[in-house]
């Protein structure tokens, strides 16, 4: 049994011999975690997760889903997994309960009673068709057919995109409510940073189709540091070390940003003769800016 | 599984009724207008197999995989934990179904008339001709909805899906004629040959769908990339069979010629075509002149031409003595003694070279043949009208002329200038054998010995026409390393160069170079017949004629020799008949001599040997003397004929196939 739910090495995707979408990912997503994947619109999640539910063909690498190749196993994958695509759309000609009916027929593990119970839960009108519903609505029933097969990892596309603050809310309360009754796994990507904050266990951050980092957020939070550092006159030019993700001036004043942050790290800094290190602790989002900033 | 046919359904069930809507309308509305506008039958079978069929072929086609595409359903549709290779099967059947029922209903409401059909035909043959007629519009609309489909997943939108259809469709032609031709020369019958393309042509755009499918739109590889290989693999396939066909028949082409060049056949125009000689040789331009002569002497006399005789419709013995005055006074005119006085000139002369465009092939124009069969009639005429005079030697100069005509032709490397040469000599043979069977004609050793000499110089092989169709009119067809097809291209008929053209195409090239070794091996064969005595392969050279018309799928197999070679299977019984003619009246000629020498007609034929003749003739037919007795004061000498039966001596053009011995007979 794989001790990982998601598990990729060296997965990469090229489109093009010059487009890469994913390069060499590796990823571990424990079991009955929530794992939040960060990163902005083109990043490459979209395309990291169709590779994961077999839906594209990786270029090389590996990924596995349960322990299971997603271009060998793709139906298997797929029956355990709650997959909601990015901006899914379904049948719009389909009322909401065909819809739901259309869906069970695909899965033996489907449970009638949760589908009730999210139906009502979600404020779902059974007799509308799926084009007449809002947005919000056609996630929240995205998330219905994602769930109620008890799929024991949840992979979300950004699926709160697109949706007002008020029903974004109201959606990840959903999720929050549902996961945390069972020990499942999510995969939820997303650029909104609020969002993995609140649910996040685990973070990843995906910049230009590379993984910049994947860790618990109680860790990343620990880890990742800014220091300012003052000096008496010039800055010297040939600070860097390898935990060194960013730096920044502002006349005498440096302003890094480290990773695995020890106190070792001051005491390299020492060594340039600075007048004065001070350390900060980050939000999330700074984490994010800095590491998504384009200078290091 | 059942949900996803119902999805199908629910998607595609507009389409349906609308089309049901349609074939409703195309019944009524030509009910509605006058019948003289719109034939109802040609119209109903015309629009229920043909255009609805196409029409519902290529949108059903089309929109069974675009729907996913249109609305962006495919995600969604292709996240159910369904194998998409399934998902594809549901899609692709579930169309054809619909394309199914839609053909039965259109069937049903515009023509309804299977039982009309079966009934009115002779049972079970007509209705494996329906099935087989169904069988191929079946599978033509297959391979349009496949194609449609495989459109539709490229393109993922239906209208350009459409329009780009039939481009696909010459494209899957492309891919499939080279293995076509290759499957039509393996294969024994129609039926094999159907049962083995039929799959082929209508898996091509399956499974070029599936893979696309499979790949492009599921995995979301590029689609480019798919069609290419399989392009490749396919056209490797299709290309490599055609090779190794293309190969064979290449080793049969060249085994064929090989054959041929060791019997020493001429294979070339250069070798063929007689060398020109000098204009003062050459007796055609003189023969010309008389043809031109002739012409007006026709339009000049044209109430006495209508009783010329051998000519004209009217038989020599029926003409009134009367009318025979009259050919022999218009005979005597100063322009028919300058007819006469040119044709008696031009077979003095050496050569003759008509003017031939031999390169032009099967177009080539022969005008001369019927005017020298022309000529020759009119020299028997003569012959005739100067023995009614009783000017017998000069009758004997006309009919020595008559004799010698026809060896003009002999150089001319054509079929049909050999056989108008054996017609000529022929209506020769026979003017002379009038002239003897006349009561108290007696001419001298001398002029005897002259007539046989003639017969003698007489060419009796037709070989040399039978290269020159090999070479100018057969091989024609074929293209061939020798520059010569394309030097006919310059000229003749539209038809034969596109024949031509298609035929040397490199994809034919199996049928065609196979063809070639066909029809050469058979002219090398007829060749070898045509220098052995007939009776020896009268058997194989009638079992010759039936090889290449045995069966028609075969045939077609070879198909410029089959339609060019039976004409040629009397050929050599043509040439037997000419050296029977020639040599009965080469025989009677020699009796007429012995008579001459010892008053009386010999009691067997083996009296005239060595004395007369060195040897005696034997008959073509039978490899034996011909036979001779002597008949009332006269004698008969004939062979049996093709029929190999002895009918007395007997000739009757009009049952030639039972009285067809060729006789030379003096009654006096």
């Amino acid at each position: 049994m794989a001790e990982y739910a998601i598990e990729t090495q060296g997965l990469t995707k090229r489109y093009t011999r010059r487009k890469e979408a994913v390069k060499s990912l590796d990823m571990q997503v424990p079991k009955g975690s929530v794992y939040v994947f960060l990163g902005r619109n083109g990043a490459g999640k979209t395309t990291t997760i169709r590779m994961l539910m077999g839906l594209l063909q990786k270029t090389s690498g590996k990924a596995a889903v349960f322990g299971m190749d997603p271009d060998r196993d793709p139906v298997q994958i797929k029956k355990r997994v709650g997959y909601v695509a990015d901006n899914q759309k379904m049948y719009d000609w389909m009322p909401i309960q065909e819809t739901v009916n259309f869906r069970r027929s695909f899965y033996p593990t489907w449970s009638d009673s949760l589908a009730e119970d999210l139906l009502t839960r979600f404020e779902l009108p059974r007799t509308a068709r799926v084009k007449d519903l809002s947005r919000g609505m056609n996630g929240k029933l995205a998330l219905l057919l994602a769930l109620a097969h008890q799929p024991e990892l949840l992979i979300l596309d950004d699926p709160t995109s697109g949706l007002d603050p008020v029903v974004r809310r109201e959606f990840l309360q959903g999720i929050i409510e549902t996961i945390h009754q069972e020990a499942k796994t999510v995969f939820f990507s997303t650029h909104i940073i609020t969002e993995a904050e609140q649910i996040a266990d685990y973070v990843g951050i995906l910049e230009e189709g590379r993984l910049l980092l994947s860790e618990p957020l109680d860790k990343l939070k620990d880890s990742v540091k800014q220091i300012r550092v003052i000096f008496e006159d010039r800055i010297p030019g040939e600070i860097s070390f390898p935990e060194l993700l960013k730096k920044k001036t502002f006349g005498h004043e440096l302003v890094i940003t480290v990773k695995d942050y020890t106190p070792d790290v001051l005491r390299k800094l020492s060594g340039f003769n600075p007048k004065s290190a001070e350390v900060l602790d980050l939000t999330l989002e700074d984490i994010f800016v800095s590491l998504v900033g384009k200078e290091v | 599984m059942k949900t996803l046919i119902w999805k199908e359904w629910r998607e595609q069930r507009l389409f349906f009724f609308l089309a049901v809507g349609i074939i409703v309308l195309s019944r009524i509305v030509p009910k509605l207008l006058p019948e003289r506008i719109l034939d109802y039958e040609t119209y109903s079978l015309f629009m229920s197999y043909i255009i609805l069929p196409i029409l519902f072929s290529l949108f059903l086609g089309s929109i069974s995989f675009t729907n996913e595409f249109a609305r962006n359903t495919r995600s969604f549709l292709l996240s159910q934990p369904v194998s998409t290779a399934k998902l594809f099967r549901v899609k692709y059947f579930s169309g054809l179904t619909l394309l199914v029922m839609l053909l039965f209903l259109s069937h049903a409401i515009l023509v309804a008339r299977f039982s009309d059909l079966i009934k009115t035909g002779n049972g079970p043959v007509e209705l494996t001709r329906i099935l087989s007629a169904a069988a191929i519009l079946l599978s033509s609309l297959i391979i349009i909805y496949s194609a449609a489909c495989f459109s539709s997943l490229l393109l993922k939108n239906s209208l350009p899906a459409i329009i780009c259809t039939p481009f696909l469709l010459l494209f899957g032609l492309l891919l499939v004629t080279p293995l076509t031709i290759f499957l039509f020369l393996v294969s024994p019958n129609v039926y094999v040959f159907s049962f083995l393309l039929l799959p082929v042509s209508i898996a091509l755009f399956p499974v070029f769908s599936f893979l696309t499918w499979q790949r492009a739109i599921v995995k979301d590889v590029s689609s480019r990339k798919i069609i290419f290989k399989t392009t490749v693999v396919i056209l490797l396939i299709s290309f490599g069979s055609h090779a190794i066909a293309n190969l064979a028949a290449s080793r049969e082409l060249s085994k064929a010629l090989r054959q041929v060049k060791t019997e020493g056949i001429k294979m070339t125009p250069e070798e063929v075509i007689p060398p020109p000689i000098p204009d003062k040789d050459n007796a055609a331009l003189i023969y010309q002149h008389a043809f031109d002569l002739a012409e007006q002497l026709k339009n000049k006399y044209k109430a006495e031409w209508e009783y010329m005789p051998y000519e004209s419709m009217v038989k020599p013995e029926e003409m009134t003595a009367e009318q025979k005055r009259i050919i022999g006074r218009i005979m005597k005119k100063p322009e028919f003694i300058t007819f006469y006085a040119l044709i008696e000139q031009a077979v003095s002369m050496p050569a003759c070279r008509f003017d031939i465009k031999y390169e032009e092939g099967p177009s080539m124009l022969l005008p001369h043949l019927a005017k020298m069969r022309s000529m020759a009639r009119l020299i028997d005429a003569r012959t005739y009208i100067l023995a009614e005079e009783e000017k017998y030697n000069a009758a004997l100069r006309s009919a020595e002329t008559g004799l010698r005509l026809g060896d003009f032709l002999a150089d001319e490397p054509i079929l049909i200038s050999q056989l108008v040469r054996i017609a000529v000599d022929a209506i020769a043979v026979k003017s002379i054998n009038r002239l003897f069977d006349r009561p108290g004609v007696i001419f001298s050793q001398n002029d005897y010995r002259n007539l046989i000499s003639e017969i003698e110089k007489k060419d009796r092989f037709i070989t040399k026409s039978l290269e020159g169709e090999l070479v100018l009119l057969g091989g024609w067809a074929f293209k061939r390393k020798t520059d010569f097809l394309e030097l006919s291209q310059s000229s003749g008929s539209l038809a034969h160069k596109t024949f031509a053209s298609f035929y040397g195409s490199y994809l034919i090239q199996p049928v065609s170079k196979r063809d070639y070794a066909v029809y050469i091996g058979a002219l090398a064969n007829l060749n070898l017949y045509s220098r052995k005595p007939y009776f020896s392969i009268k058997d194989r050279s009638a079992e010759w004629g039936n090889t290449f018309s045995v069966d028609r799928f075969q045939s077609m197999k070879h198909i410029v020799s089959s339609m060019t070679l039976p004409a040629l299977s009397r050929l050599i019984e043509q040439q037997a008949k000419h050296n029977a003619c020639l040599d009965s009246s080469k025989l009677g000629i020699a009796i007429k001599i012995y008579r001459t020498r010892y008053g009386k007609y010999p009691g067997v034929l083996s009296s005239i040997i060595p004395e007369i003749l060195p040897e005696l003739p034997l008959d073509p037919f039978t490899g034996k003397d011909y036979i001779y007795r002597r008949e009332g004061k006269g004698f008969i000498v004939y062979s049996i004929g093709p029929n190999e039966k002895d009918n007395g001596g007997i000739f009757d053009g009009k049952h030639q196939d039972k009285y067809d011995d060729i006789v030379f007979k003096v009654t006096n």
